[in-house]
């Protein structure tokens, strides 16, 4: 902290110690202080003199406000004031602006920077010529360009053959035409011609009947062919709201009121020349020159541009554009990459989402397919393992229909044939046929494949056709099957093979429960019911081993099993199944003394 | 039918199916034999009569007591019942077991009605003669016991080979009285050859 201290004092101590290459700048200005032109080439002088010189300037500024106390009196109580406010304060430079500042510098300078060099600006060649000028004053003079102001119109309209120049009726104006002339003579391929002698509305009825093929350029116009007189910029901007082309003048005042553009000179342009010139006599180079043009540049209204529909790229690189409204892309440049940028993650995201989506739905469809496959498979391999039953179950039928068929072809034979009896037998027949045909189509029922259409479903009566599918098997098993409904509307929305699969798998799960036991315990209770709130149930209670707390609900994870050829698949698609439709699939806790298991679905 | 003096043969039909019941037993009957149908095996023994001539005809998938439960128990009485087995399906395993423990024959179905009433002849015919042997021992056994000691020992030796001057010799009696005793035994047990005498023994030794 004491060494910060320390280096800041020697630094203030520093900026307080007298500085010897101090340099004063006085800037004289030819009108008041408040004008915009002051202002902006004050600020061109200062850009000039912090570049070659960032510290140990003064800057003292002076306005001789010429247009509002022109009398000699002001002009010499002026200068005396200035004599006594800089007399302790020799001048290194006087910027003059303006060629009635100039005229009072030149004169009275003694009185308030004696020997101090002057650097004039805003004066014009024409001006200039009236003094005389002493060996220290140098300066800045403006150059109205026409011809670069037609060389910029000709980049905007590659297609224009004819230039034409428009002067009022002034002497001024007047004297704009020959030297507008003179700087257009030798240009290629454009015929110049100019319009001059006209009323206002004249000019502007000229200039509404140009088109592209023309480039306008108003000179000046301070007063027209019938007296009136005006500050040049309004006429030039009448015209131009006129015309059919595009209006170009070298007067900067006139852009931004109607004229499109020129090549004209701005007044920090002019500060800044008149700063440069100042610092190079100071460095006491030779061959400063006497007199430098103010740079000019070209410049144009952005919203006239658009007006004619020019294309901007024609513009030279250094033109100047006012009033510009870039375009979307240019002014929001970062928000559209940062936009585009964004947008094209959420595209990507969204894609990608889209894509995995579709991928997930693909998949869901193969899994689809992949469970009723397997549900297929576990149906085939089911009524492959009940085969022998099945058959069996087959062969009753077909057993009574030949015992049957034999018996009616003997008693045909008898004399008289005993038709009451053949009637009995053939009425057999008929229903040992339907009855293998049902049984046949029970069974195709279960093997049909890749059916999952859902369709209203009995559940009662798909109980018992499965139970009766099952009655050879269960005959075999020396198990009993009791079914029970107690509800006379069970009706569900589901897949017939699909729920006949689960309840066959769930009957002969519990058949296998009951295994070890005795035969005259081997007991199979199916019920079916439907609850208070609608849901059809149906439970199947065997009176086996039971089942354990954990075992409850590994039972349905597919490889899980207590079966020793089983390779448990049976309940985890039973429960698949089941949740497809809707319903749940589970063993009932509150059963100790064997298994209960409950399948409820859903009122359709 | 036609012949009535001995007691008709019963062809009792086991079997779960009503249908199947119904149809079978129709198709026995019509085939002229008296067919008693049973639902379950059951039903079937409570009302079995062991001496009454005839065969079974058993569904092997019963529910309670199957098919080989049924036979066993005909096997224990006094007469094995000839049995035919029906089966839904033909399995091997269970028709090995079956033939060996008596079966006439194993039909599977849906059965031929000619192998069936095949069957149920050929089990009739077993049934039959399997009857007529055990009656004839039952006659031989019956006049046996009307020899008297001495007659039984010259038999025996007859039986044996023996001549009748060894018989008298091992007996120590007159030759003539060997013959007297082997006359009245002939007589008594109905045989008119010495070789008819040794068939009724050996019938006996069998059974």
């Amino acid at each position: 902290v004491t060494a910060a201290l320390a280096v800041l004092s020697a630094t203030i101590a520093f900026a307080q110690a007298p500085e010897p290459l101090n340099r004063r700048f006085l800037v004289v200005y030819e009108h008041d202080s408040t004008l915009i032109a002051n202002i902006e080439i004050a600020a061109g002088i200062e850009r000039a003199l912090s570049a070659t010189m960032p510290a140990g300037r003064e800057m003292y500024s002076e306005h001789r406000d010429l247009a509002r106390f022109p009398g000699v009196d002001h002009e010499r109580r002026l200068a005396e004031a200035m004599a006594a406010k800089y007399a302790e304060l020799p001048m290194d430079a006087v910027l003059v602006v303006g060629p009635g500042a100039l005229d009072f510098v030149l004169r009275r300078r003694e009185a308030f920077a004696a020997g101090a060099p002057v650097v004039f600006g805003g004066v014009s060649p024409e001006e200039l010529a009236r003094f005389d000028l002493p060996p220290d004053a140098r300066g800045v003079v403006s150059s109205f360009d026409v011809r670069r102001t037609v060389a910029l119109a000709r980049d905007l309209q590659p297609g224009a053959r004819r230039v034409v120049l428009v002067a009022g009726s002034a002497g001024f104006d007047q004297d704009w035409i020959a030297r507008a002339q003179q700087e257009l003579q030798d240009l290629d391929g454009l015929e110049v011609s100019v319009v001059t002698g006209l009323s206002l509305a004249g000019f502007e009825a000229m200039a509404q009947e140009l088109d592209l093929g023309t480039i306008l350029v108003v000179l000046s116009v301070f007063q027209d062919a019938e007296g009136r007189k005006f500050l040049p910029r309004d006429p030039a901007g009448a015209i131009a709201a006129a015309a059919g082309t595009p209006t170009y003048a070298v007067y900067n005042t006139y852009i931004g009121h109607g004229v499109l553009g020129g090549q004209v000179e701005t007044f920090e342009d002019l500060g800044k020349a008149m700063g440069d010139l100042a610092m190079q006599v100071l460095s006491g180079s030779p061959g400063v020159p006497t007199v430098v043009e103010t740079p000019s540049r070209p410049m144009v209204d952005w919203r006239q541009m658009q007006r004619f529909g020019l294309n901007g790229e024609a513009l030279p690189p250094d033109a100047e554009r006012l009033y510009y409204q870039p375009n979307a892309w240019e002014r929001y440049r970062g928000v559209i990459l940062l936009a585009s940028a964004v947008i094209l993650l959420q595209s990507g995201t969204i894609a990608a989402l889209v894509v995995m989506n579709r991928r997930r739905r693909r998949l869901e469809g193969e899994l689809a397919v992949e469970r009723v496959e397997l549900a297929h498979l576990s149906r085939a391999t089911q009524v492959g393992e009940l085969s022998g039953a099945l058959a069996h179950e087959l062969n009753q039928p077909l057993t009574a229909i030949l015992a049957n068929a034999e018996v009616a072809s003997r008693l045909l034979q008898r004399d008289p044939p005993e038709l009451g009896e053949i009637a009995e037998i053939l009425d057999d027949i008929a229903a040992d046929d339907r009855r293998a045909a049902g049984i046949i189509t029970e069974l195709r029922r279960l093997m049909t494949k890749g059916e999952v259409a859902q369709a209203p479903v009995d559940l009662a009566r798909l109980v018992d056709a499965t139970v009766a599918l099952t009655r050879s098997e269960m005959v075999a098993r020396q198990t009993r099957v009791e079914v029970r409904h107690d509800a006379p509307d069970l009706t569900v929305s589901g897949n017939a093979a699909q729920l006949q699969q689960v309840i066959l798998n769930l009957v002969l799960n519990g058949a296998d429960a009951m295994a070890e036991k005795p035969p005259a315990d081997r007991v199979l209770s199916v019920e079916t019911r439907v609850r208070d709130d609608g849901w059809r149930e149906l439970a199947v209670r065997d009176r086996g081993r039971g089942i354990s707390g954990a075992m409850r609900e590994d039972a349905f994870k597919p490889f899980v099993t207590s079966k020793p050829q089983g390779l448990g698949f049976g309940l985890s698609i039973c429960r698949s199944i089941v949740q497809s439709h809707g319903g749940s699939l589970a063993f009932d806790p509150a059963i100790a003394d064997g298994a209960r298991i409950v399948l409820a679905l859903p009122r359709p | 039918m036609i012949d009535a003096p001995p007691p008709l043969p019963v062809v009792h039909l086991v079997d779960d199916d009503p249908a199947v019941l119904r149809a079978l037993a129709r198709l026995i009957d019509a085939a002229g034999y008296r067919c008693v149908a049973h639902p379950d095996a059951e039903a079937f023994l409570a009302q079995h009569d062991p001496a009454e001539p005839g065969c079974a005809v058993v569904d092997l998938g019963l529910p309670g007591m199957d098919g080989f439960g049924v036979q066993a128990s005909l096997a224990t009485g006094a007469t094995a019942r000839p049995v035919v087995f029906l089966t839904g399906a033909g399995d091997i395993p269970a028709s090995v077991r079956a033939m060996k423990a008596g079966a006439v024959d194993f039909l599977t179905k849906p059965v031929e009605p000619a192998a069936l009433l095949a069957a149920v002849a050929e089990a009739l015919r077993h049934d039959a003669q399997t009857r007529a042997a055990r009656d004839a021992g039952a006659e031989i056994v019956r006049r046996l016991a009307t020899l008297t000691p001495r007659e039984r020992q010259v038999l025996d030796r007859v039986v044996a080979g023996r001549l009748n001057k060894q018989i008298a010799a091992d007996l120590g009696s007159a030759e003539k009285t060997v013959k007297i005793h082997r006359g009245r035994v002939m007589r008594k047990l109905g045989a008119r050859t010495v070789a008819d005498l040794i068939r009724m023994v050996t019938t006996l030794r069998q059974a």
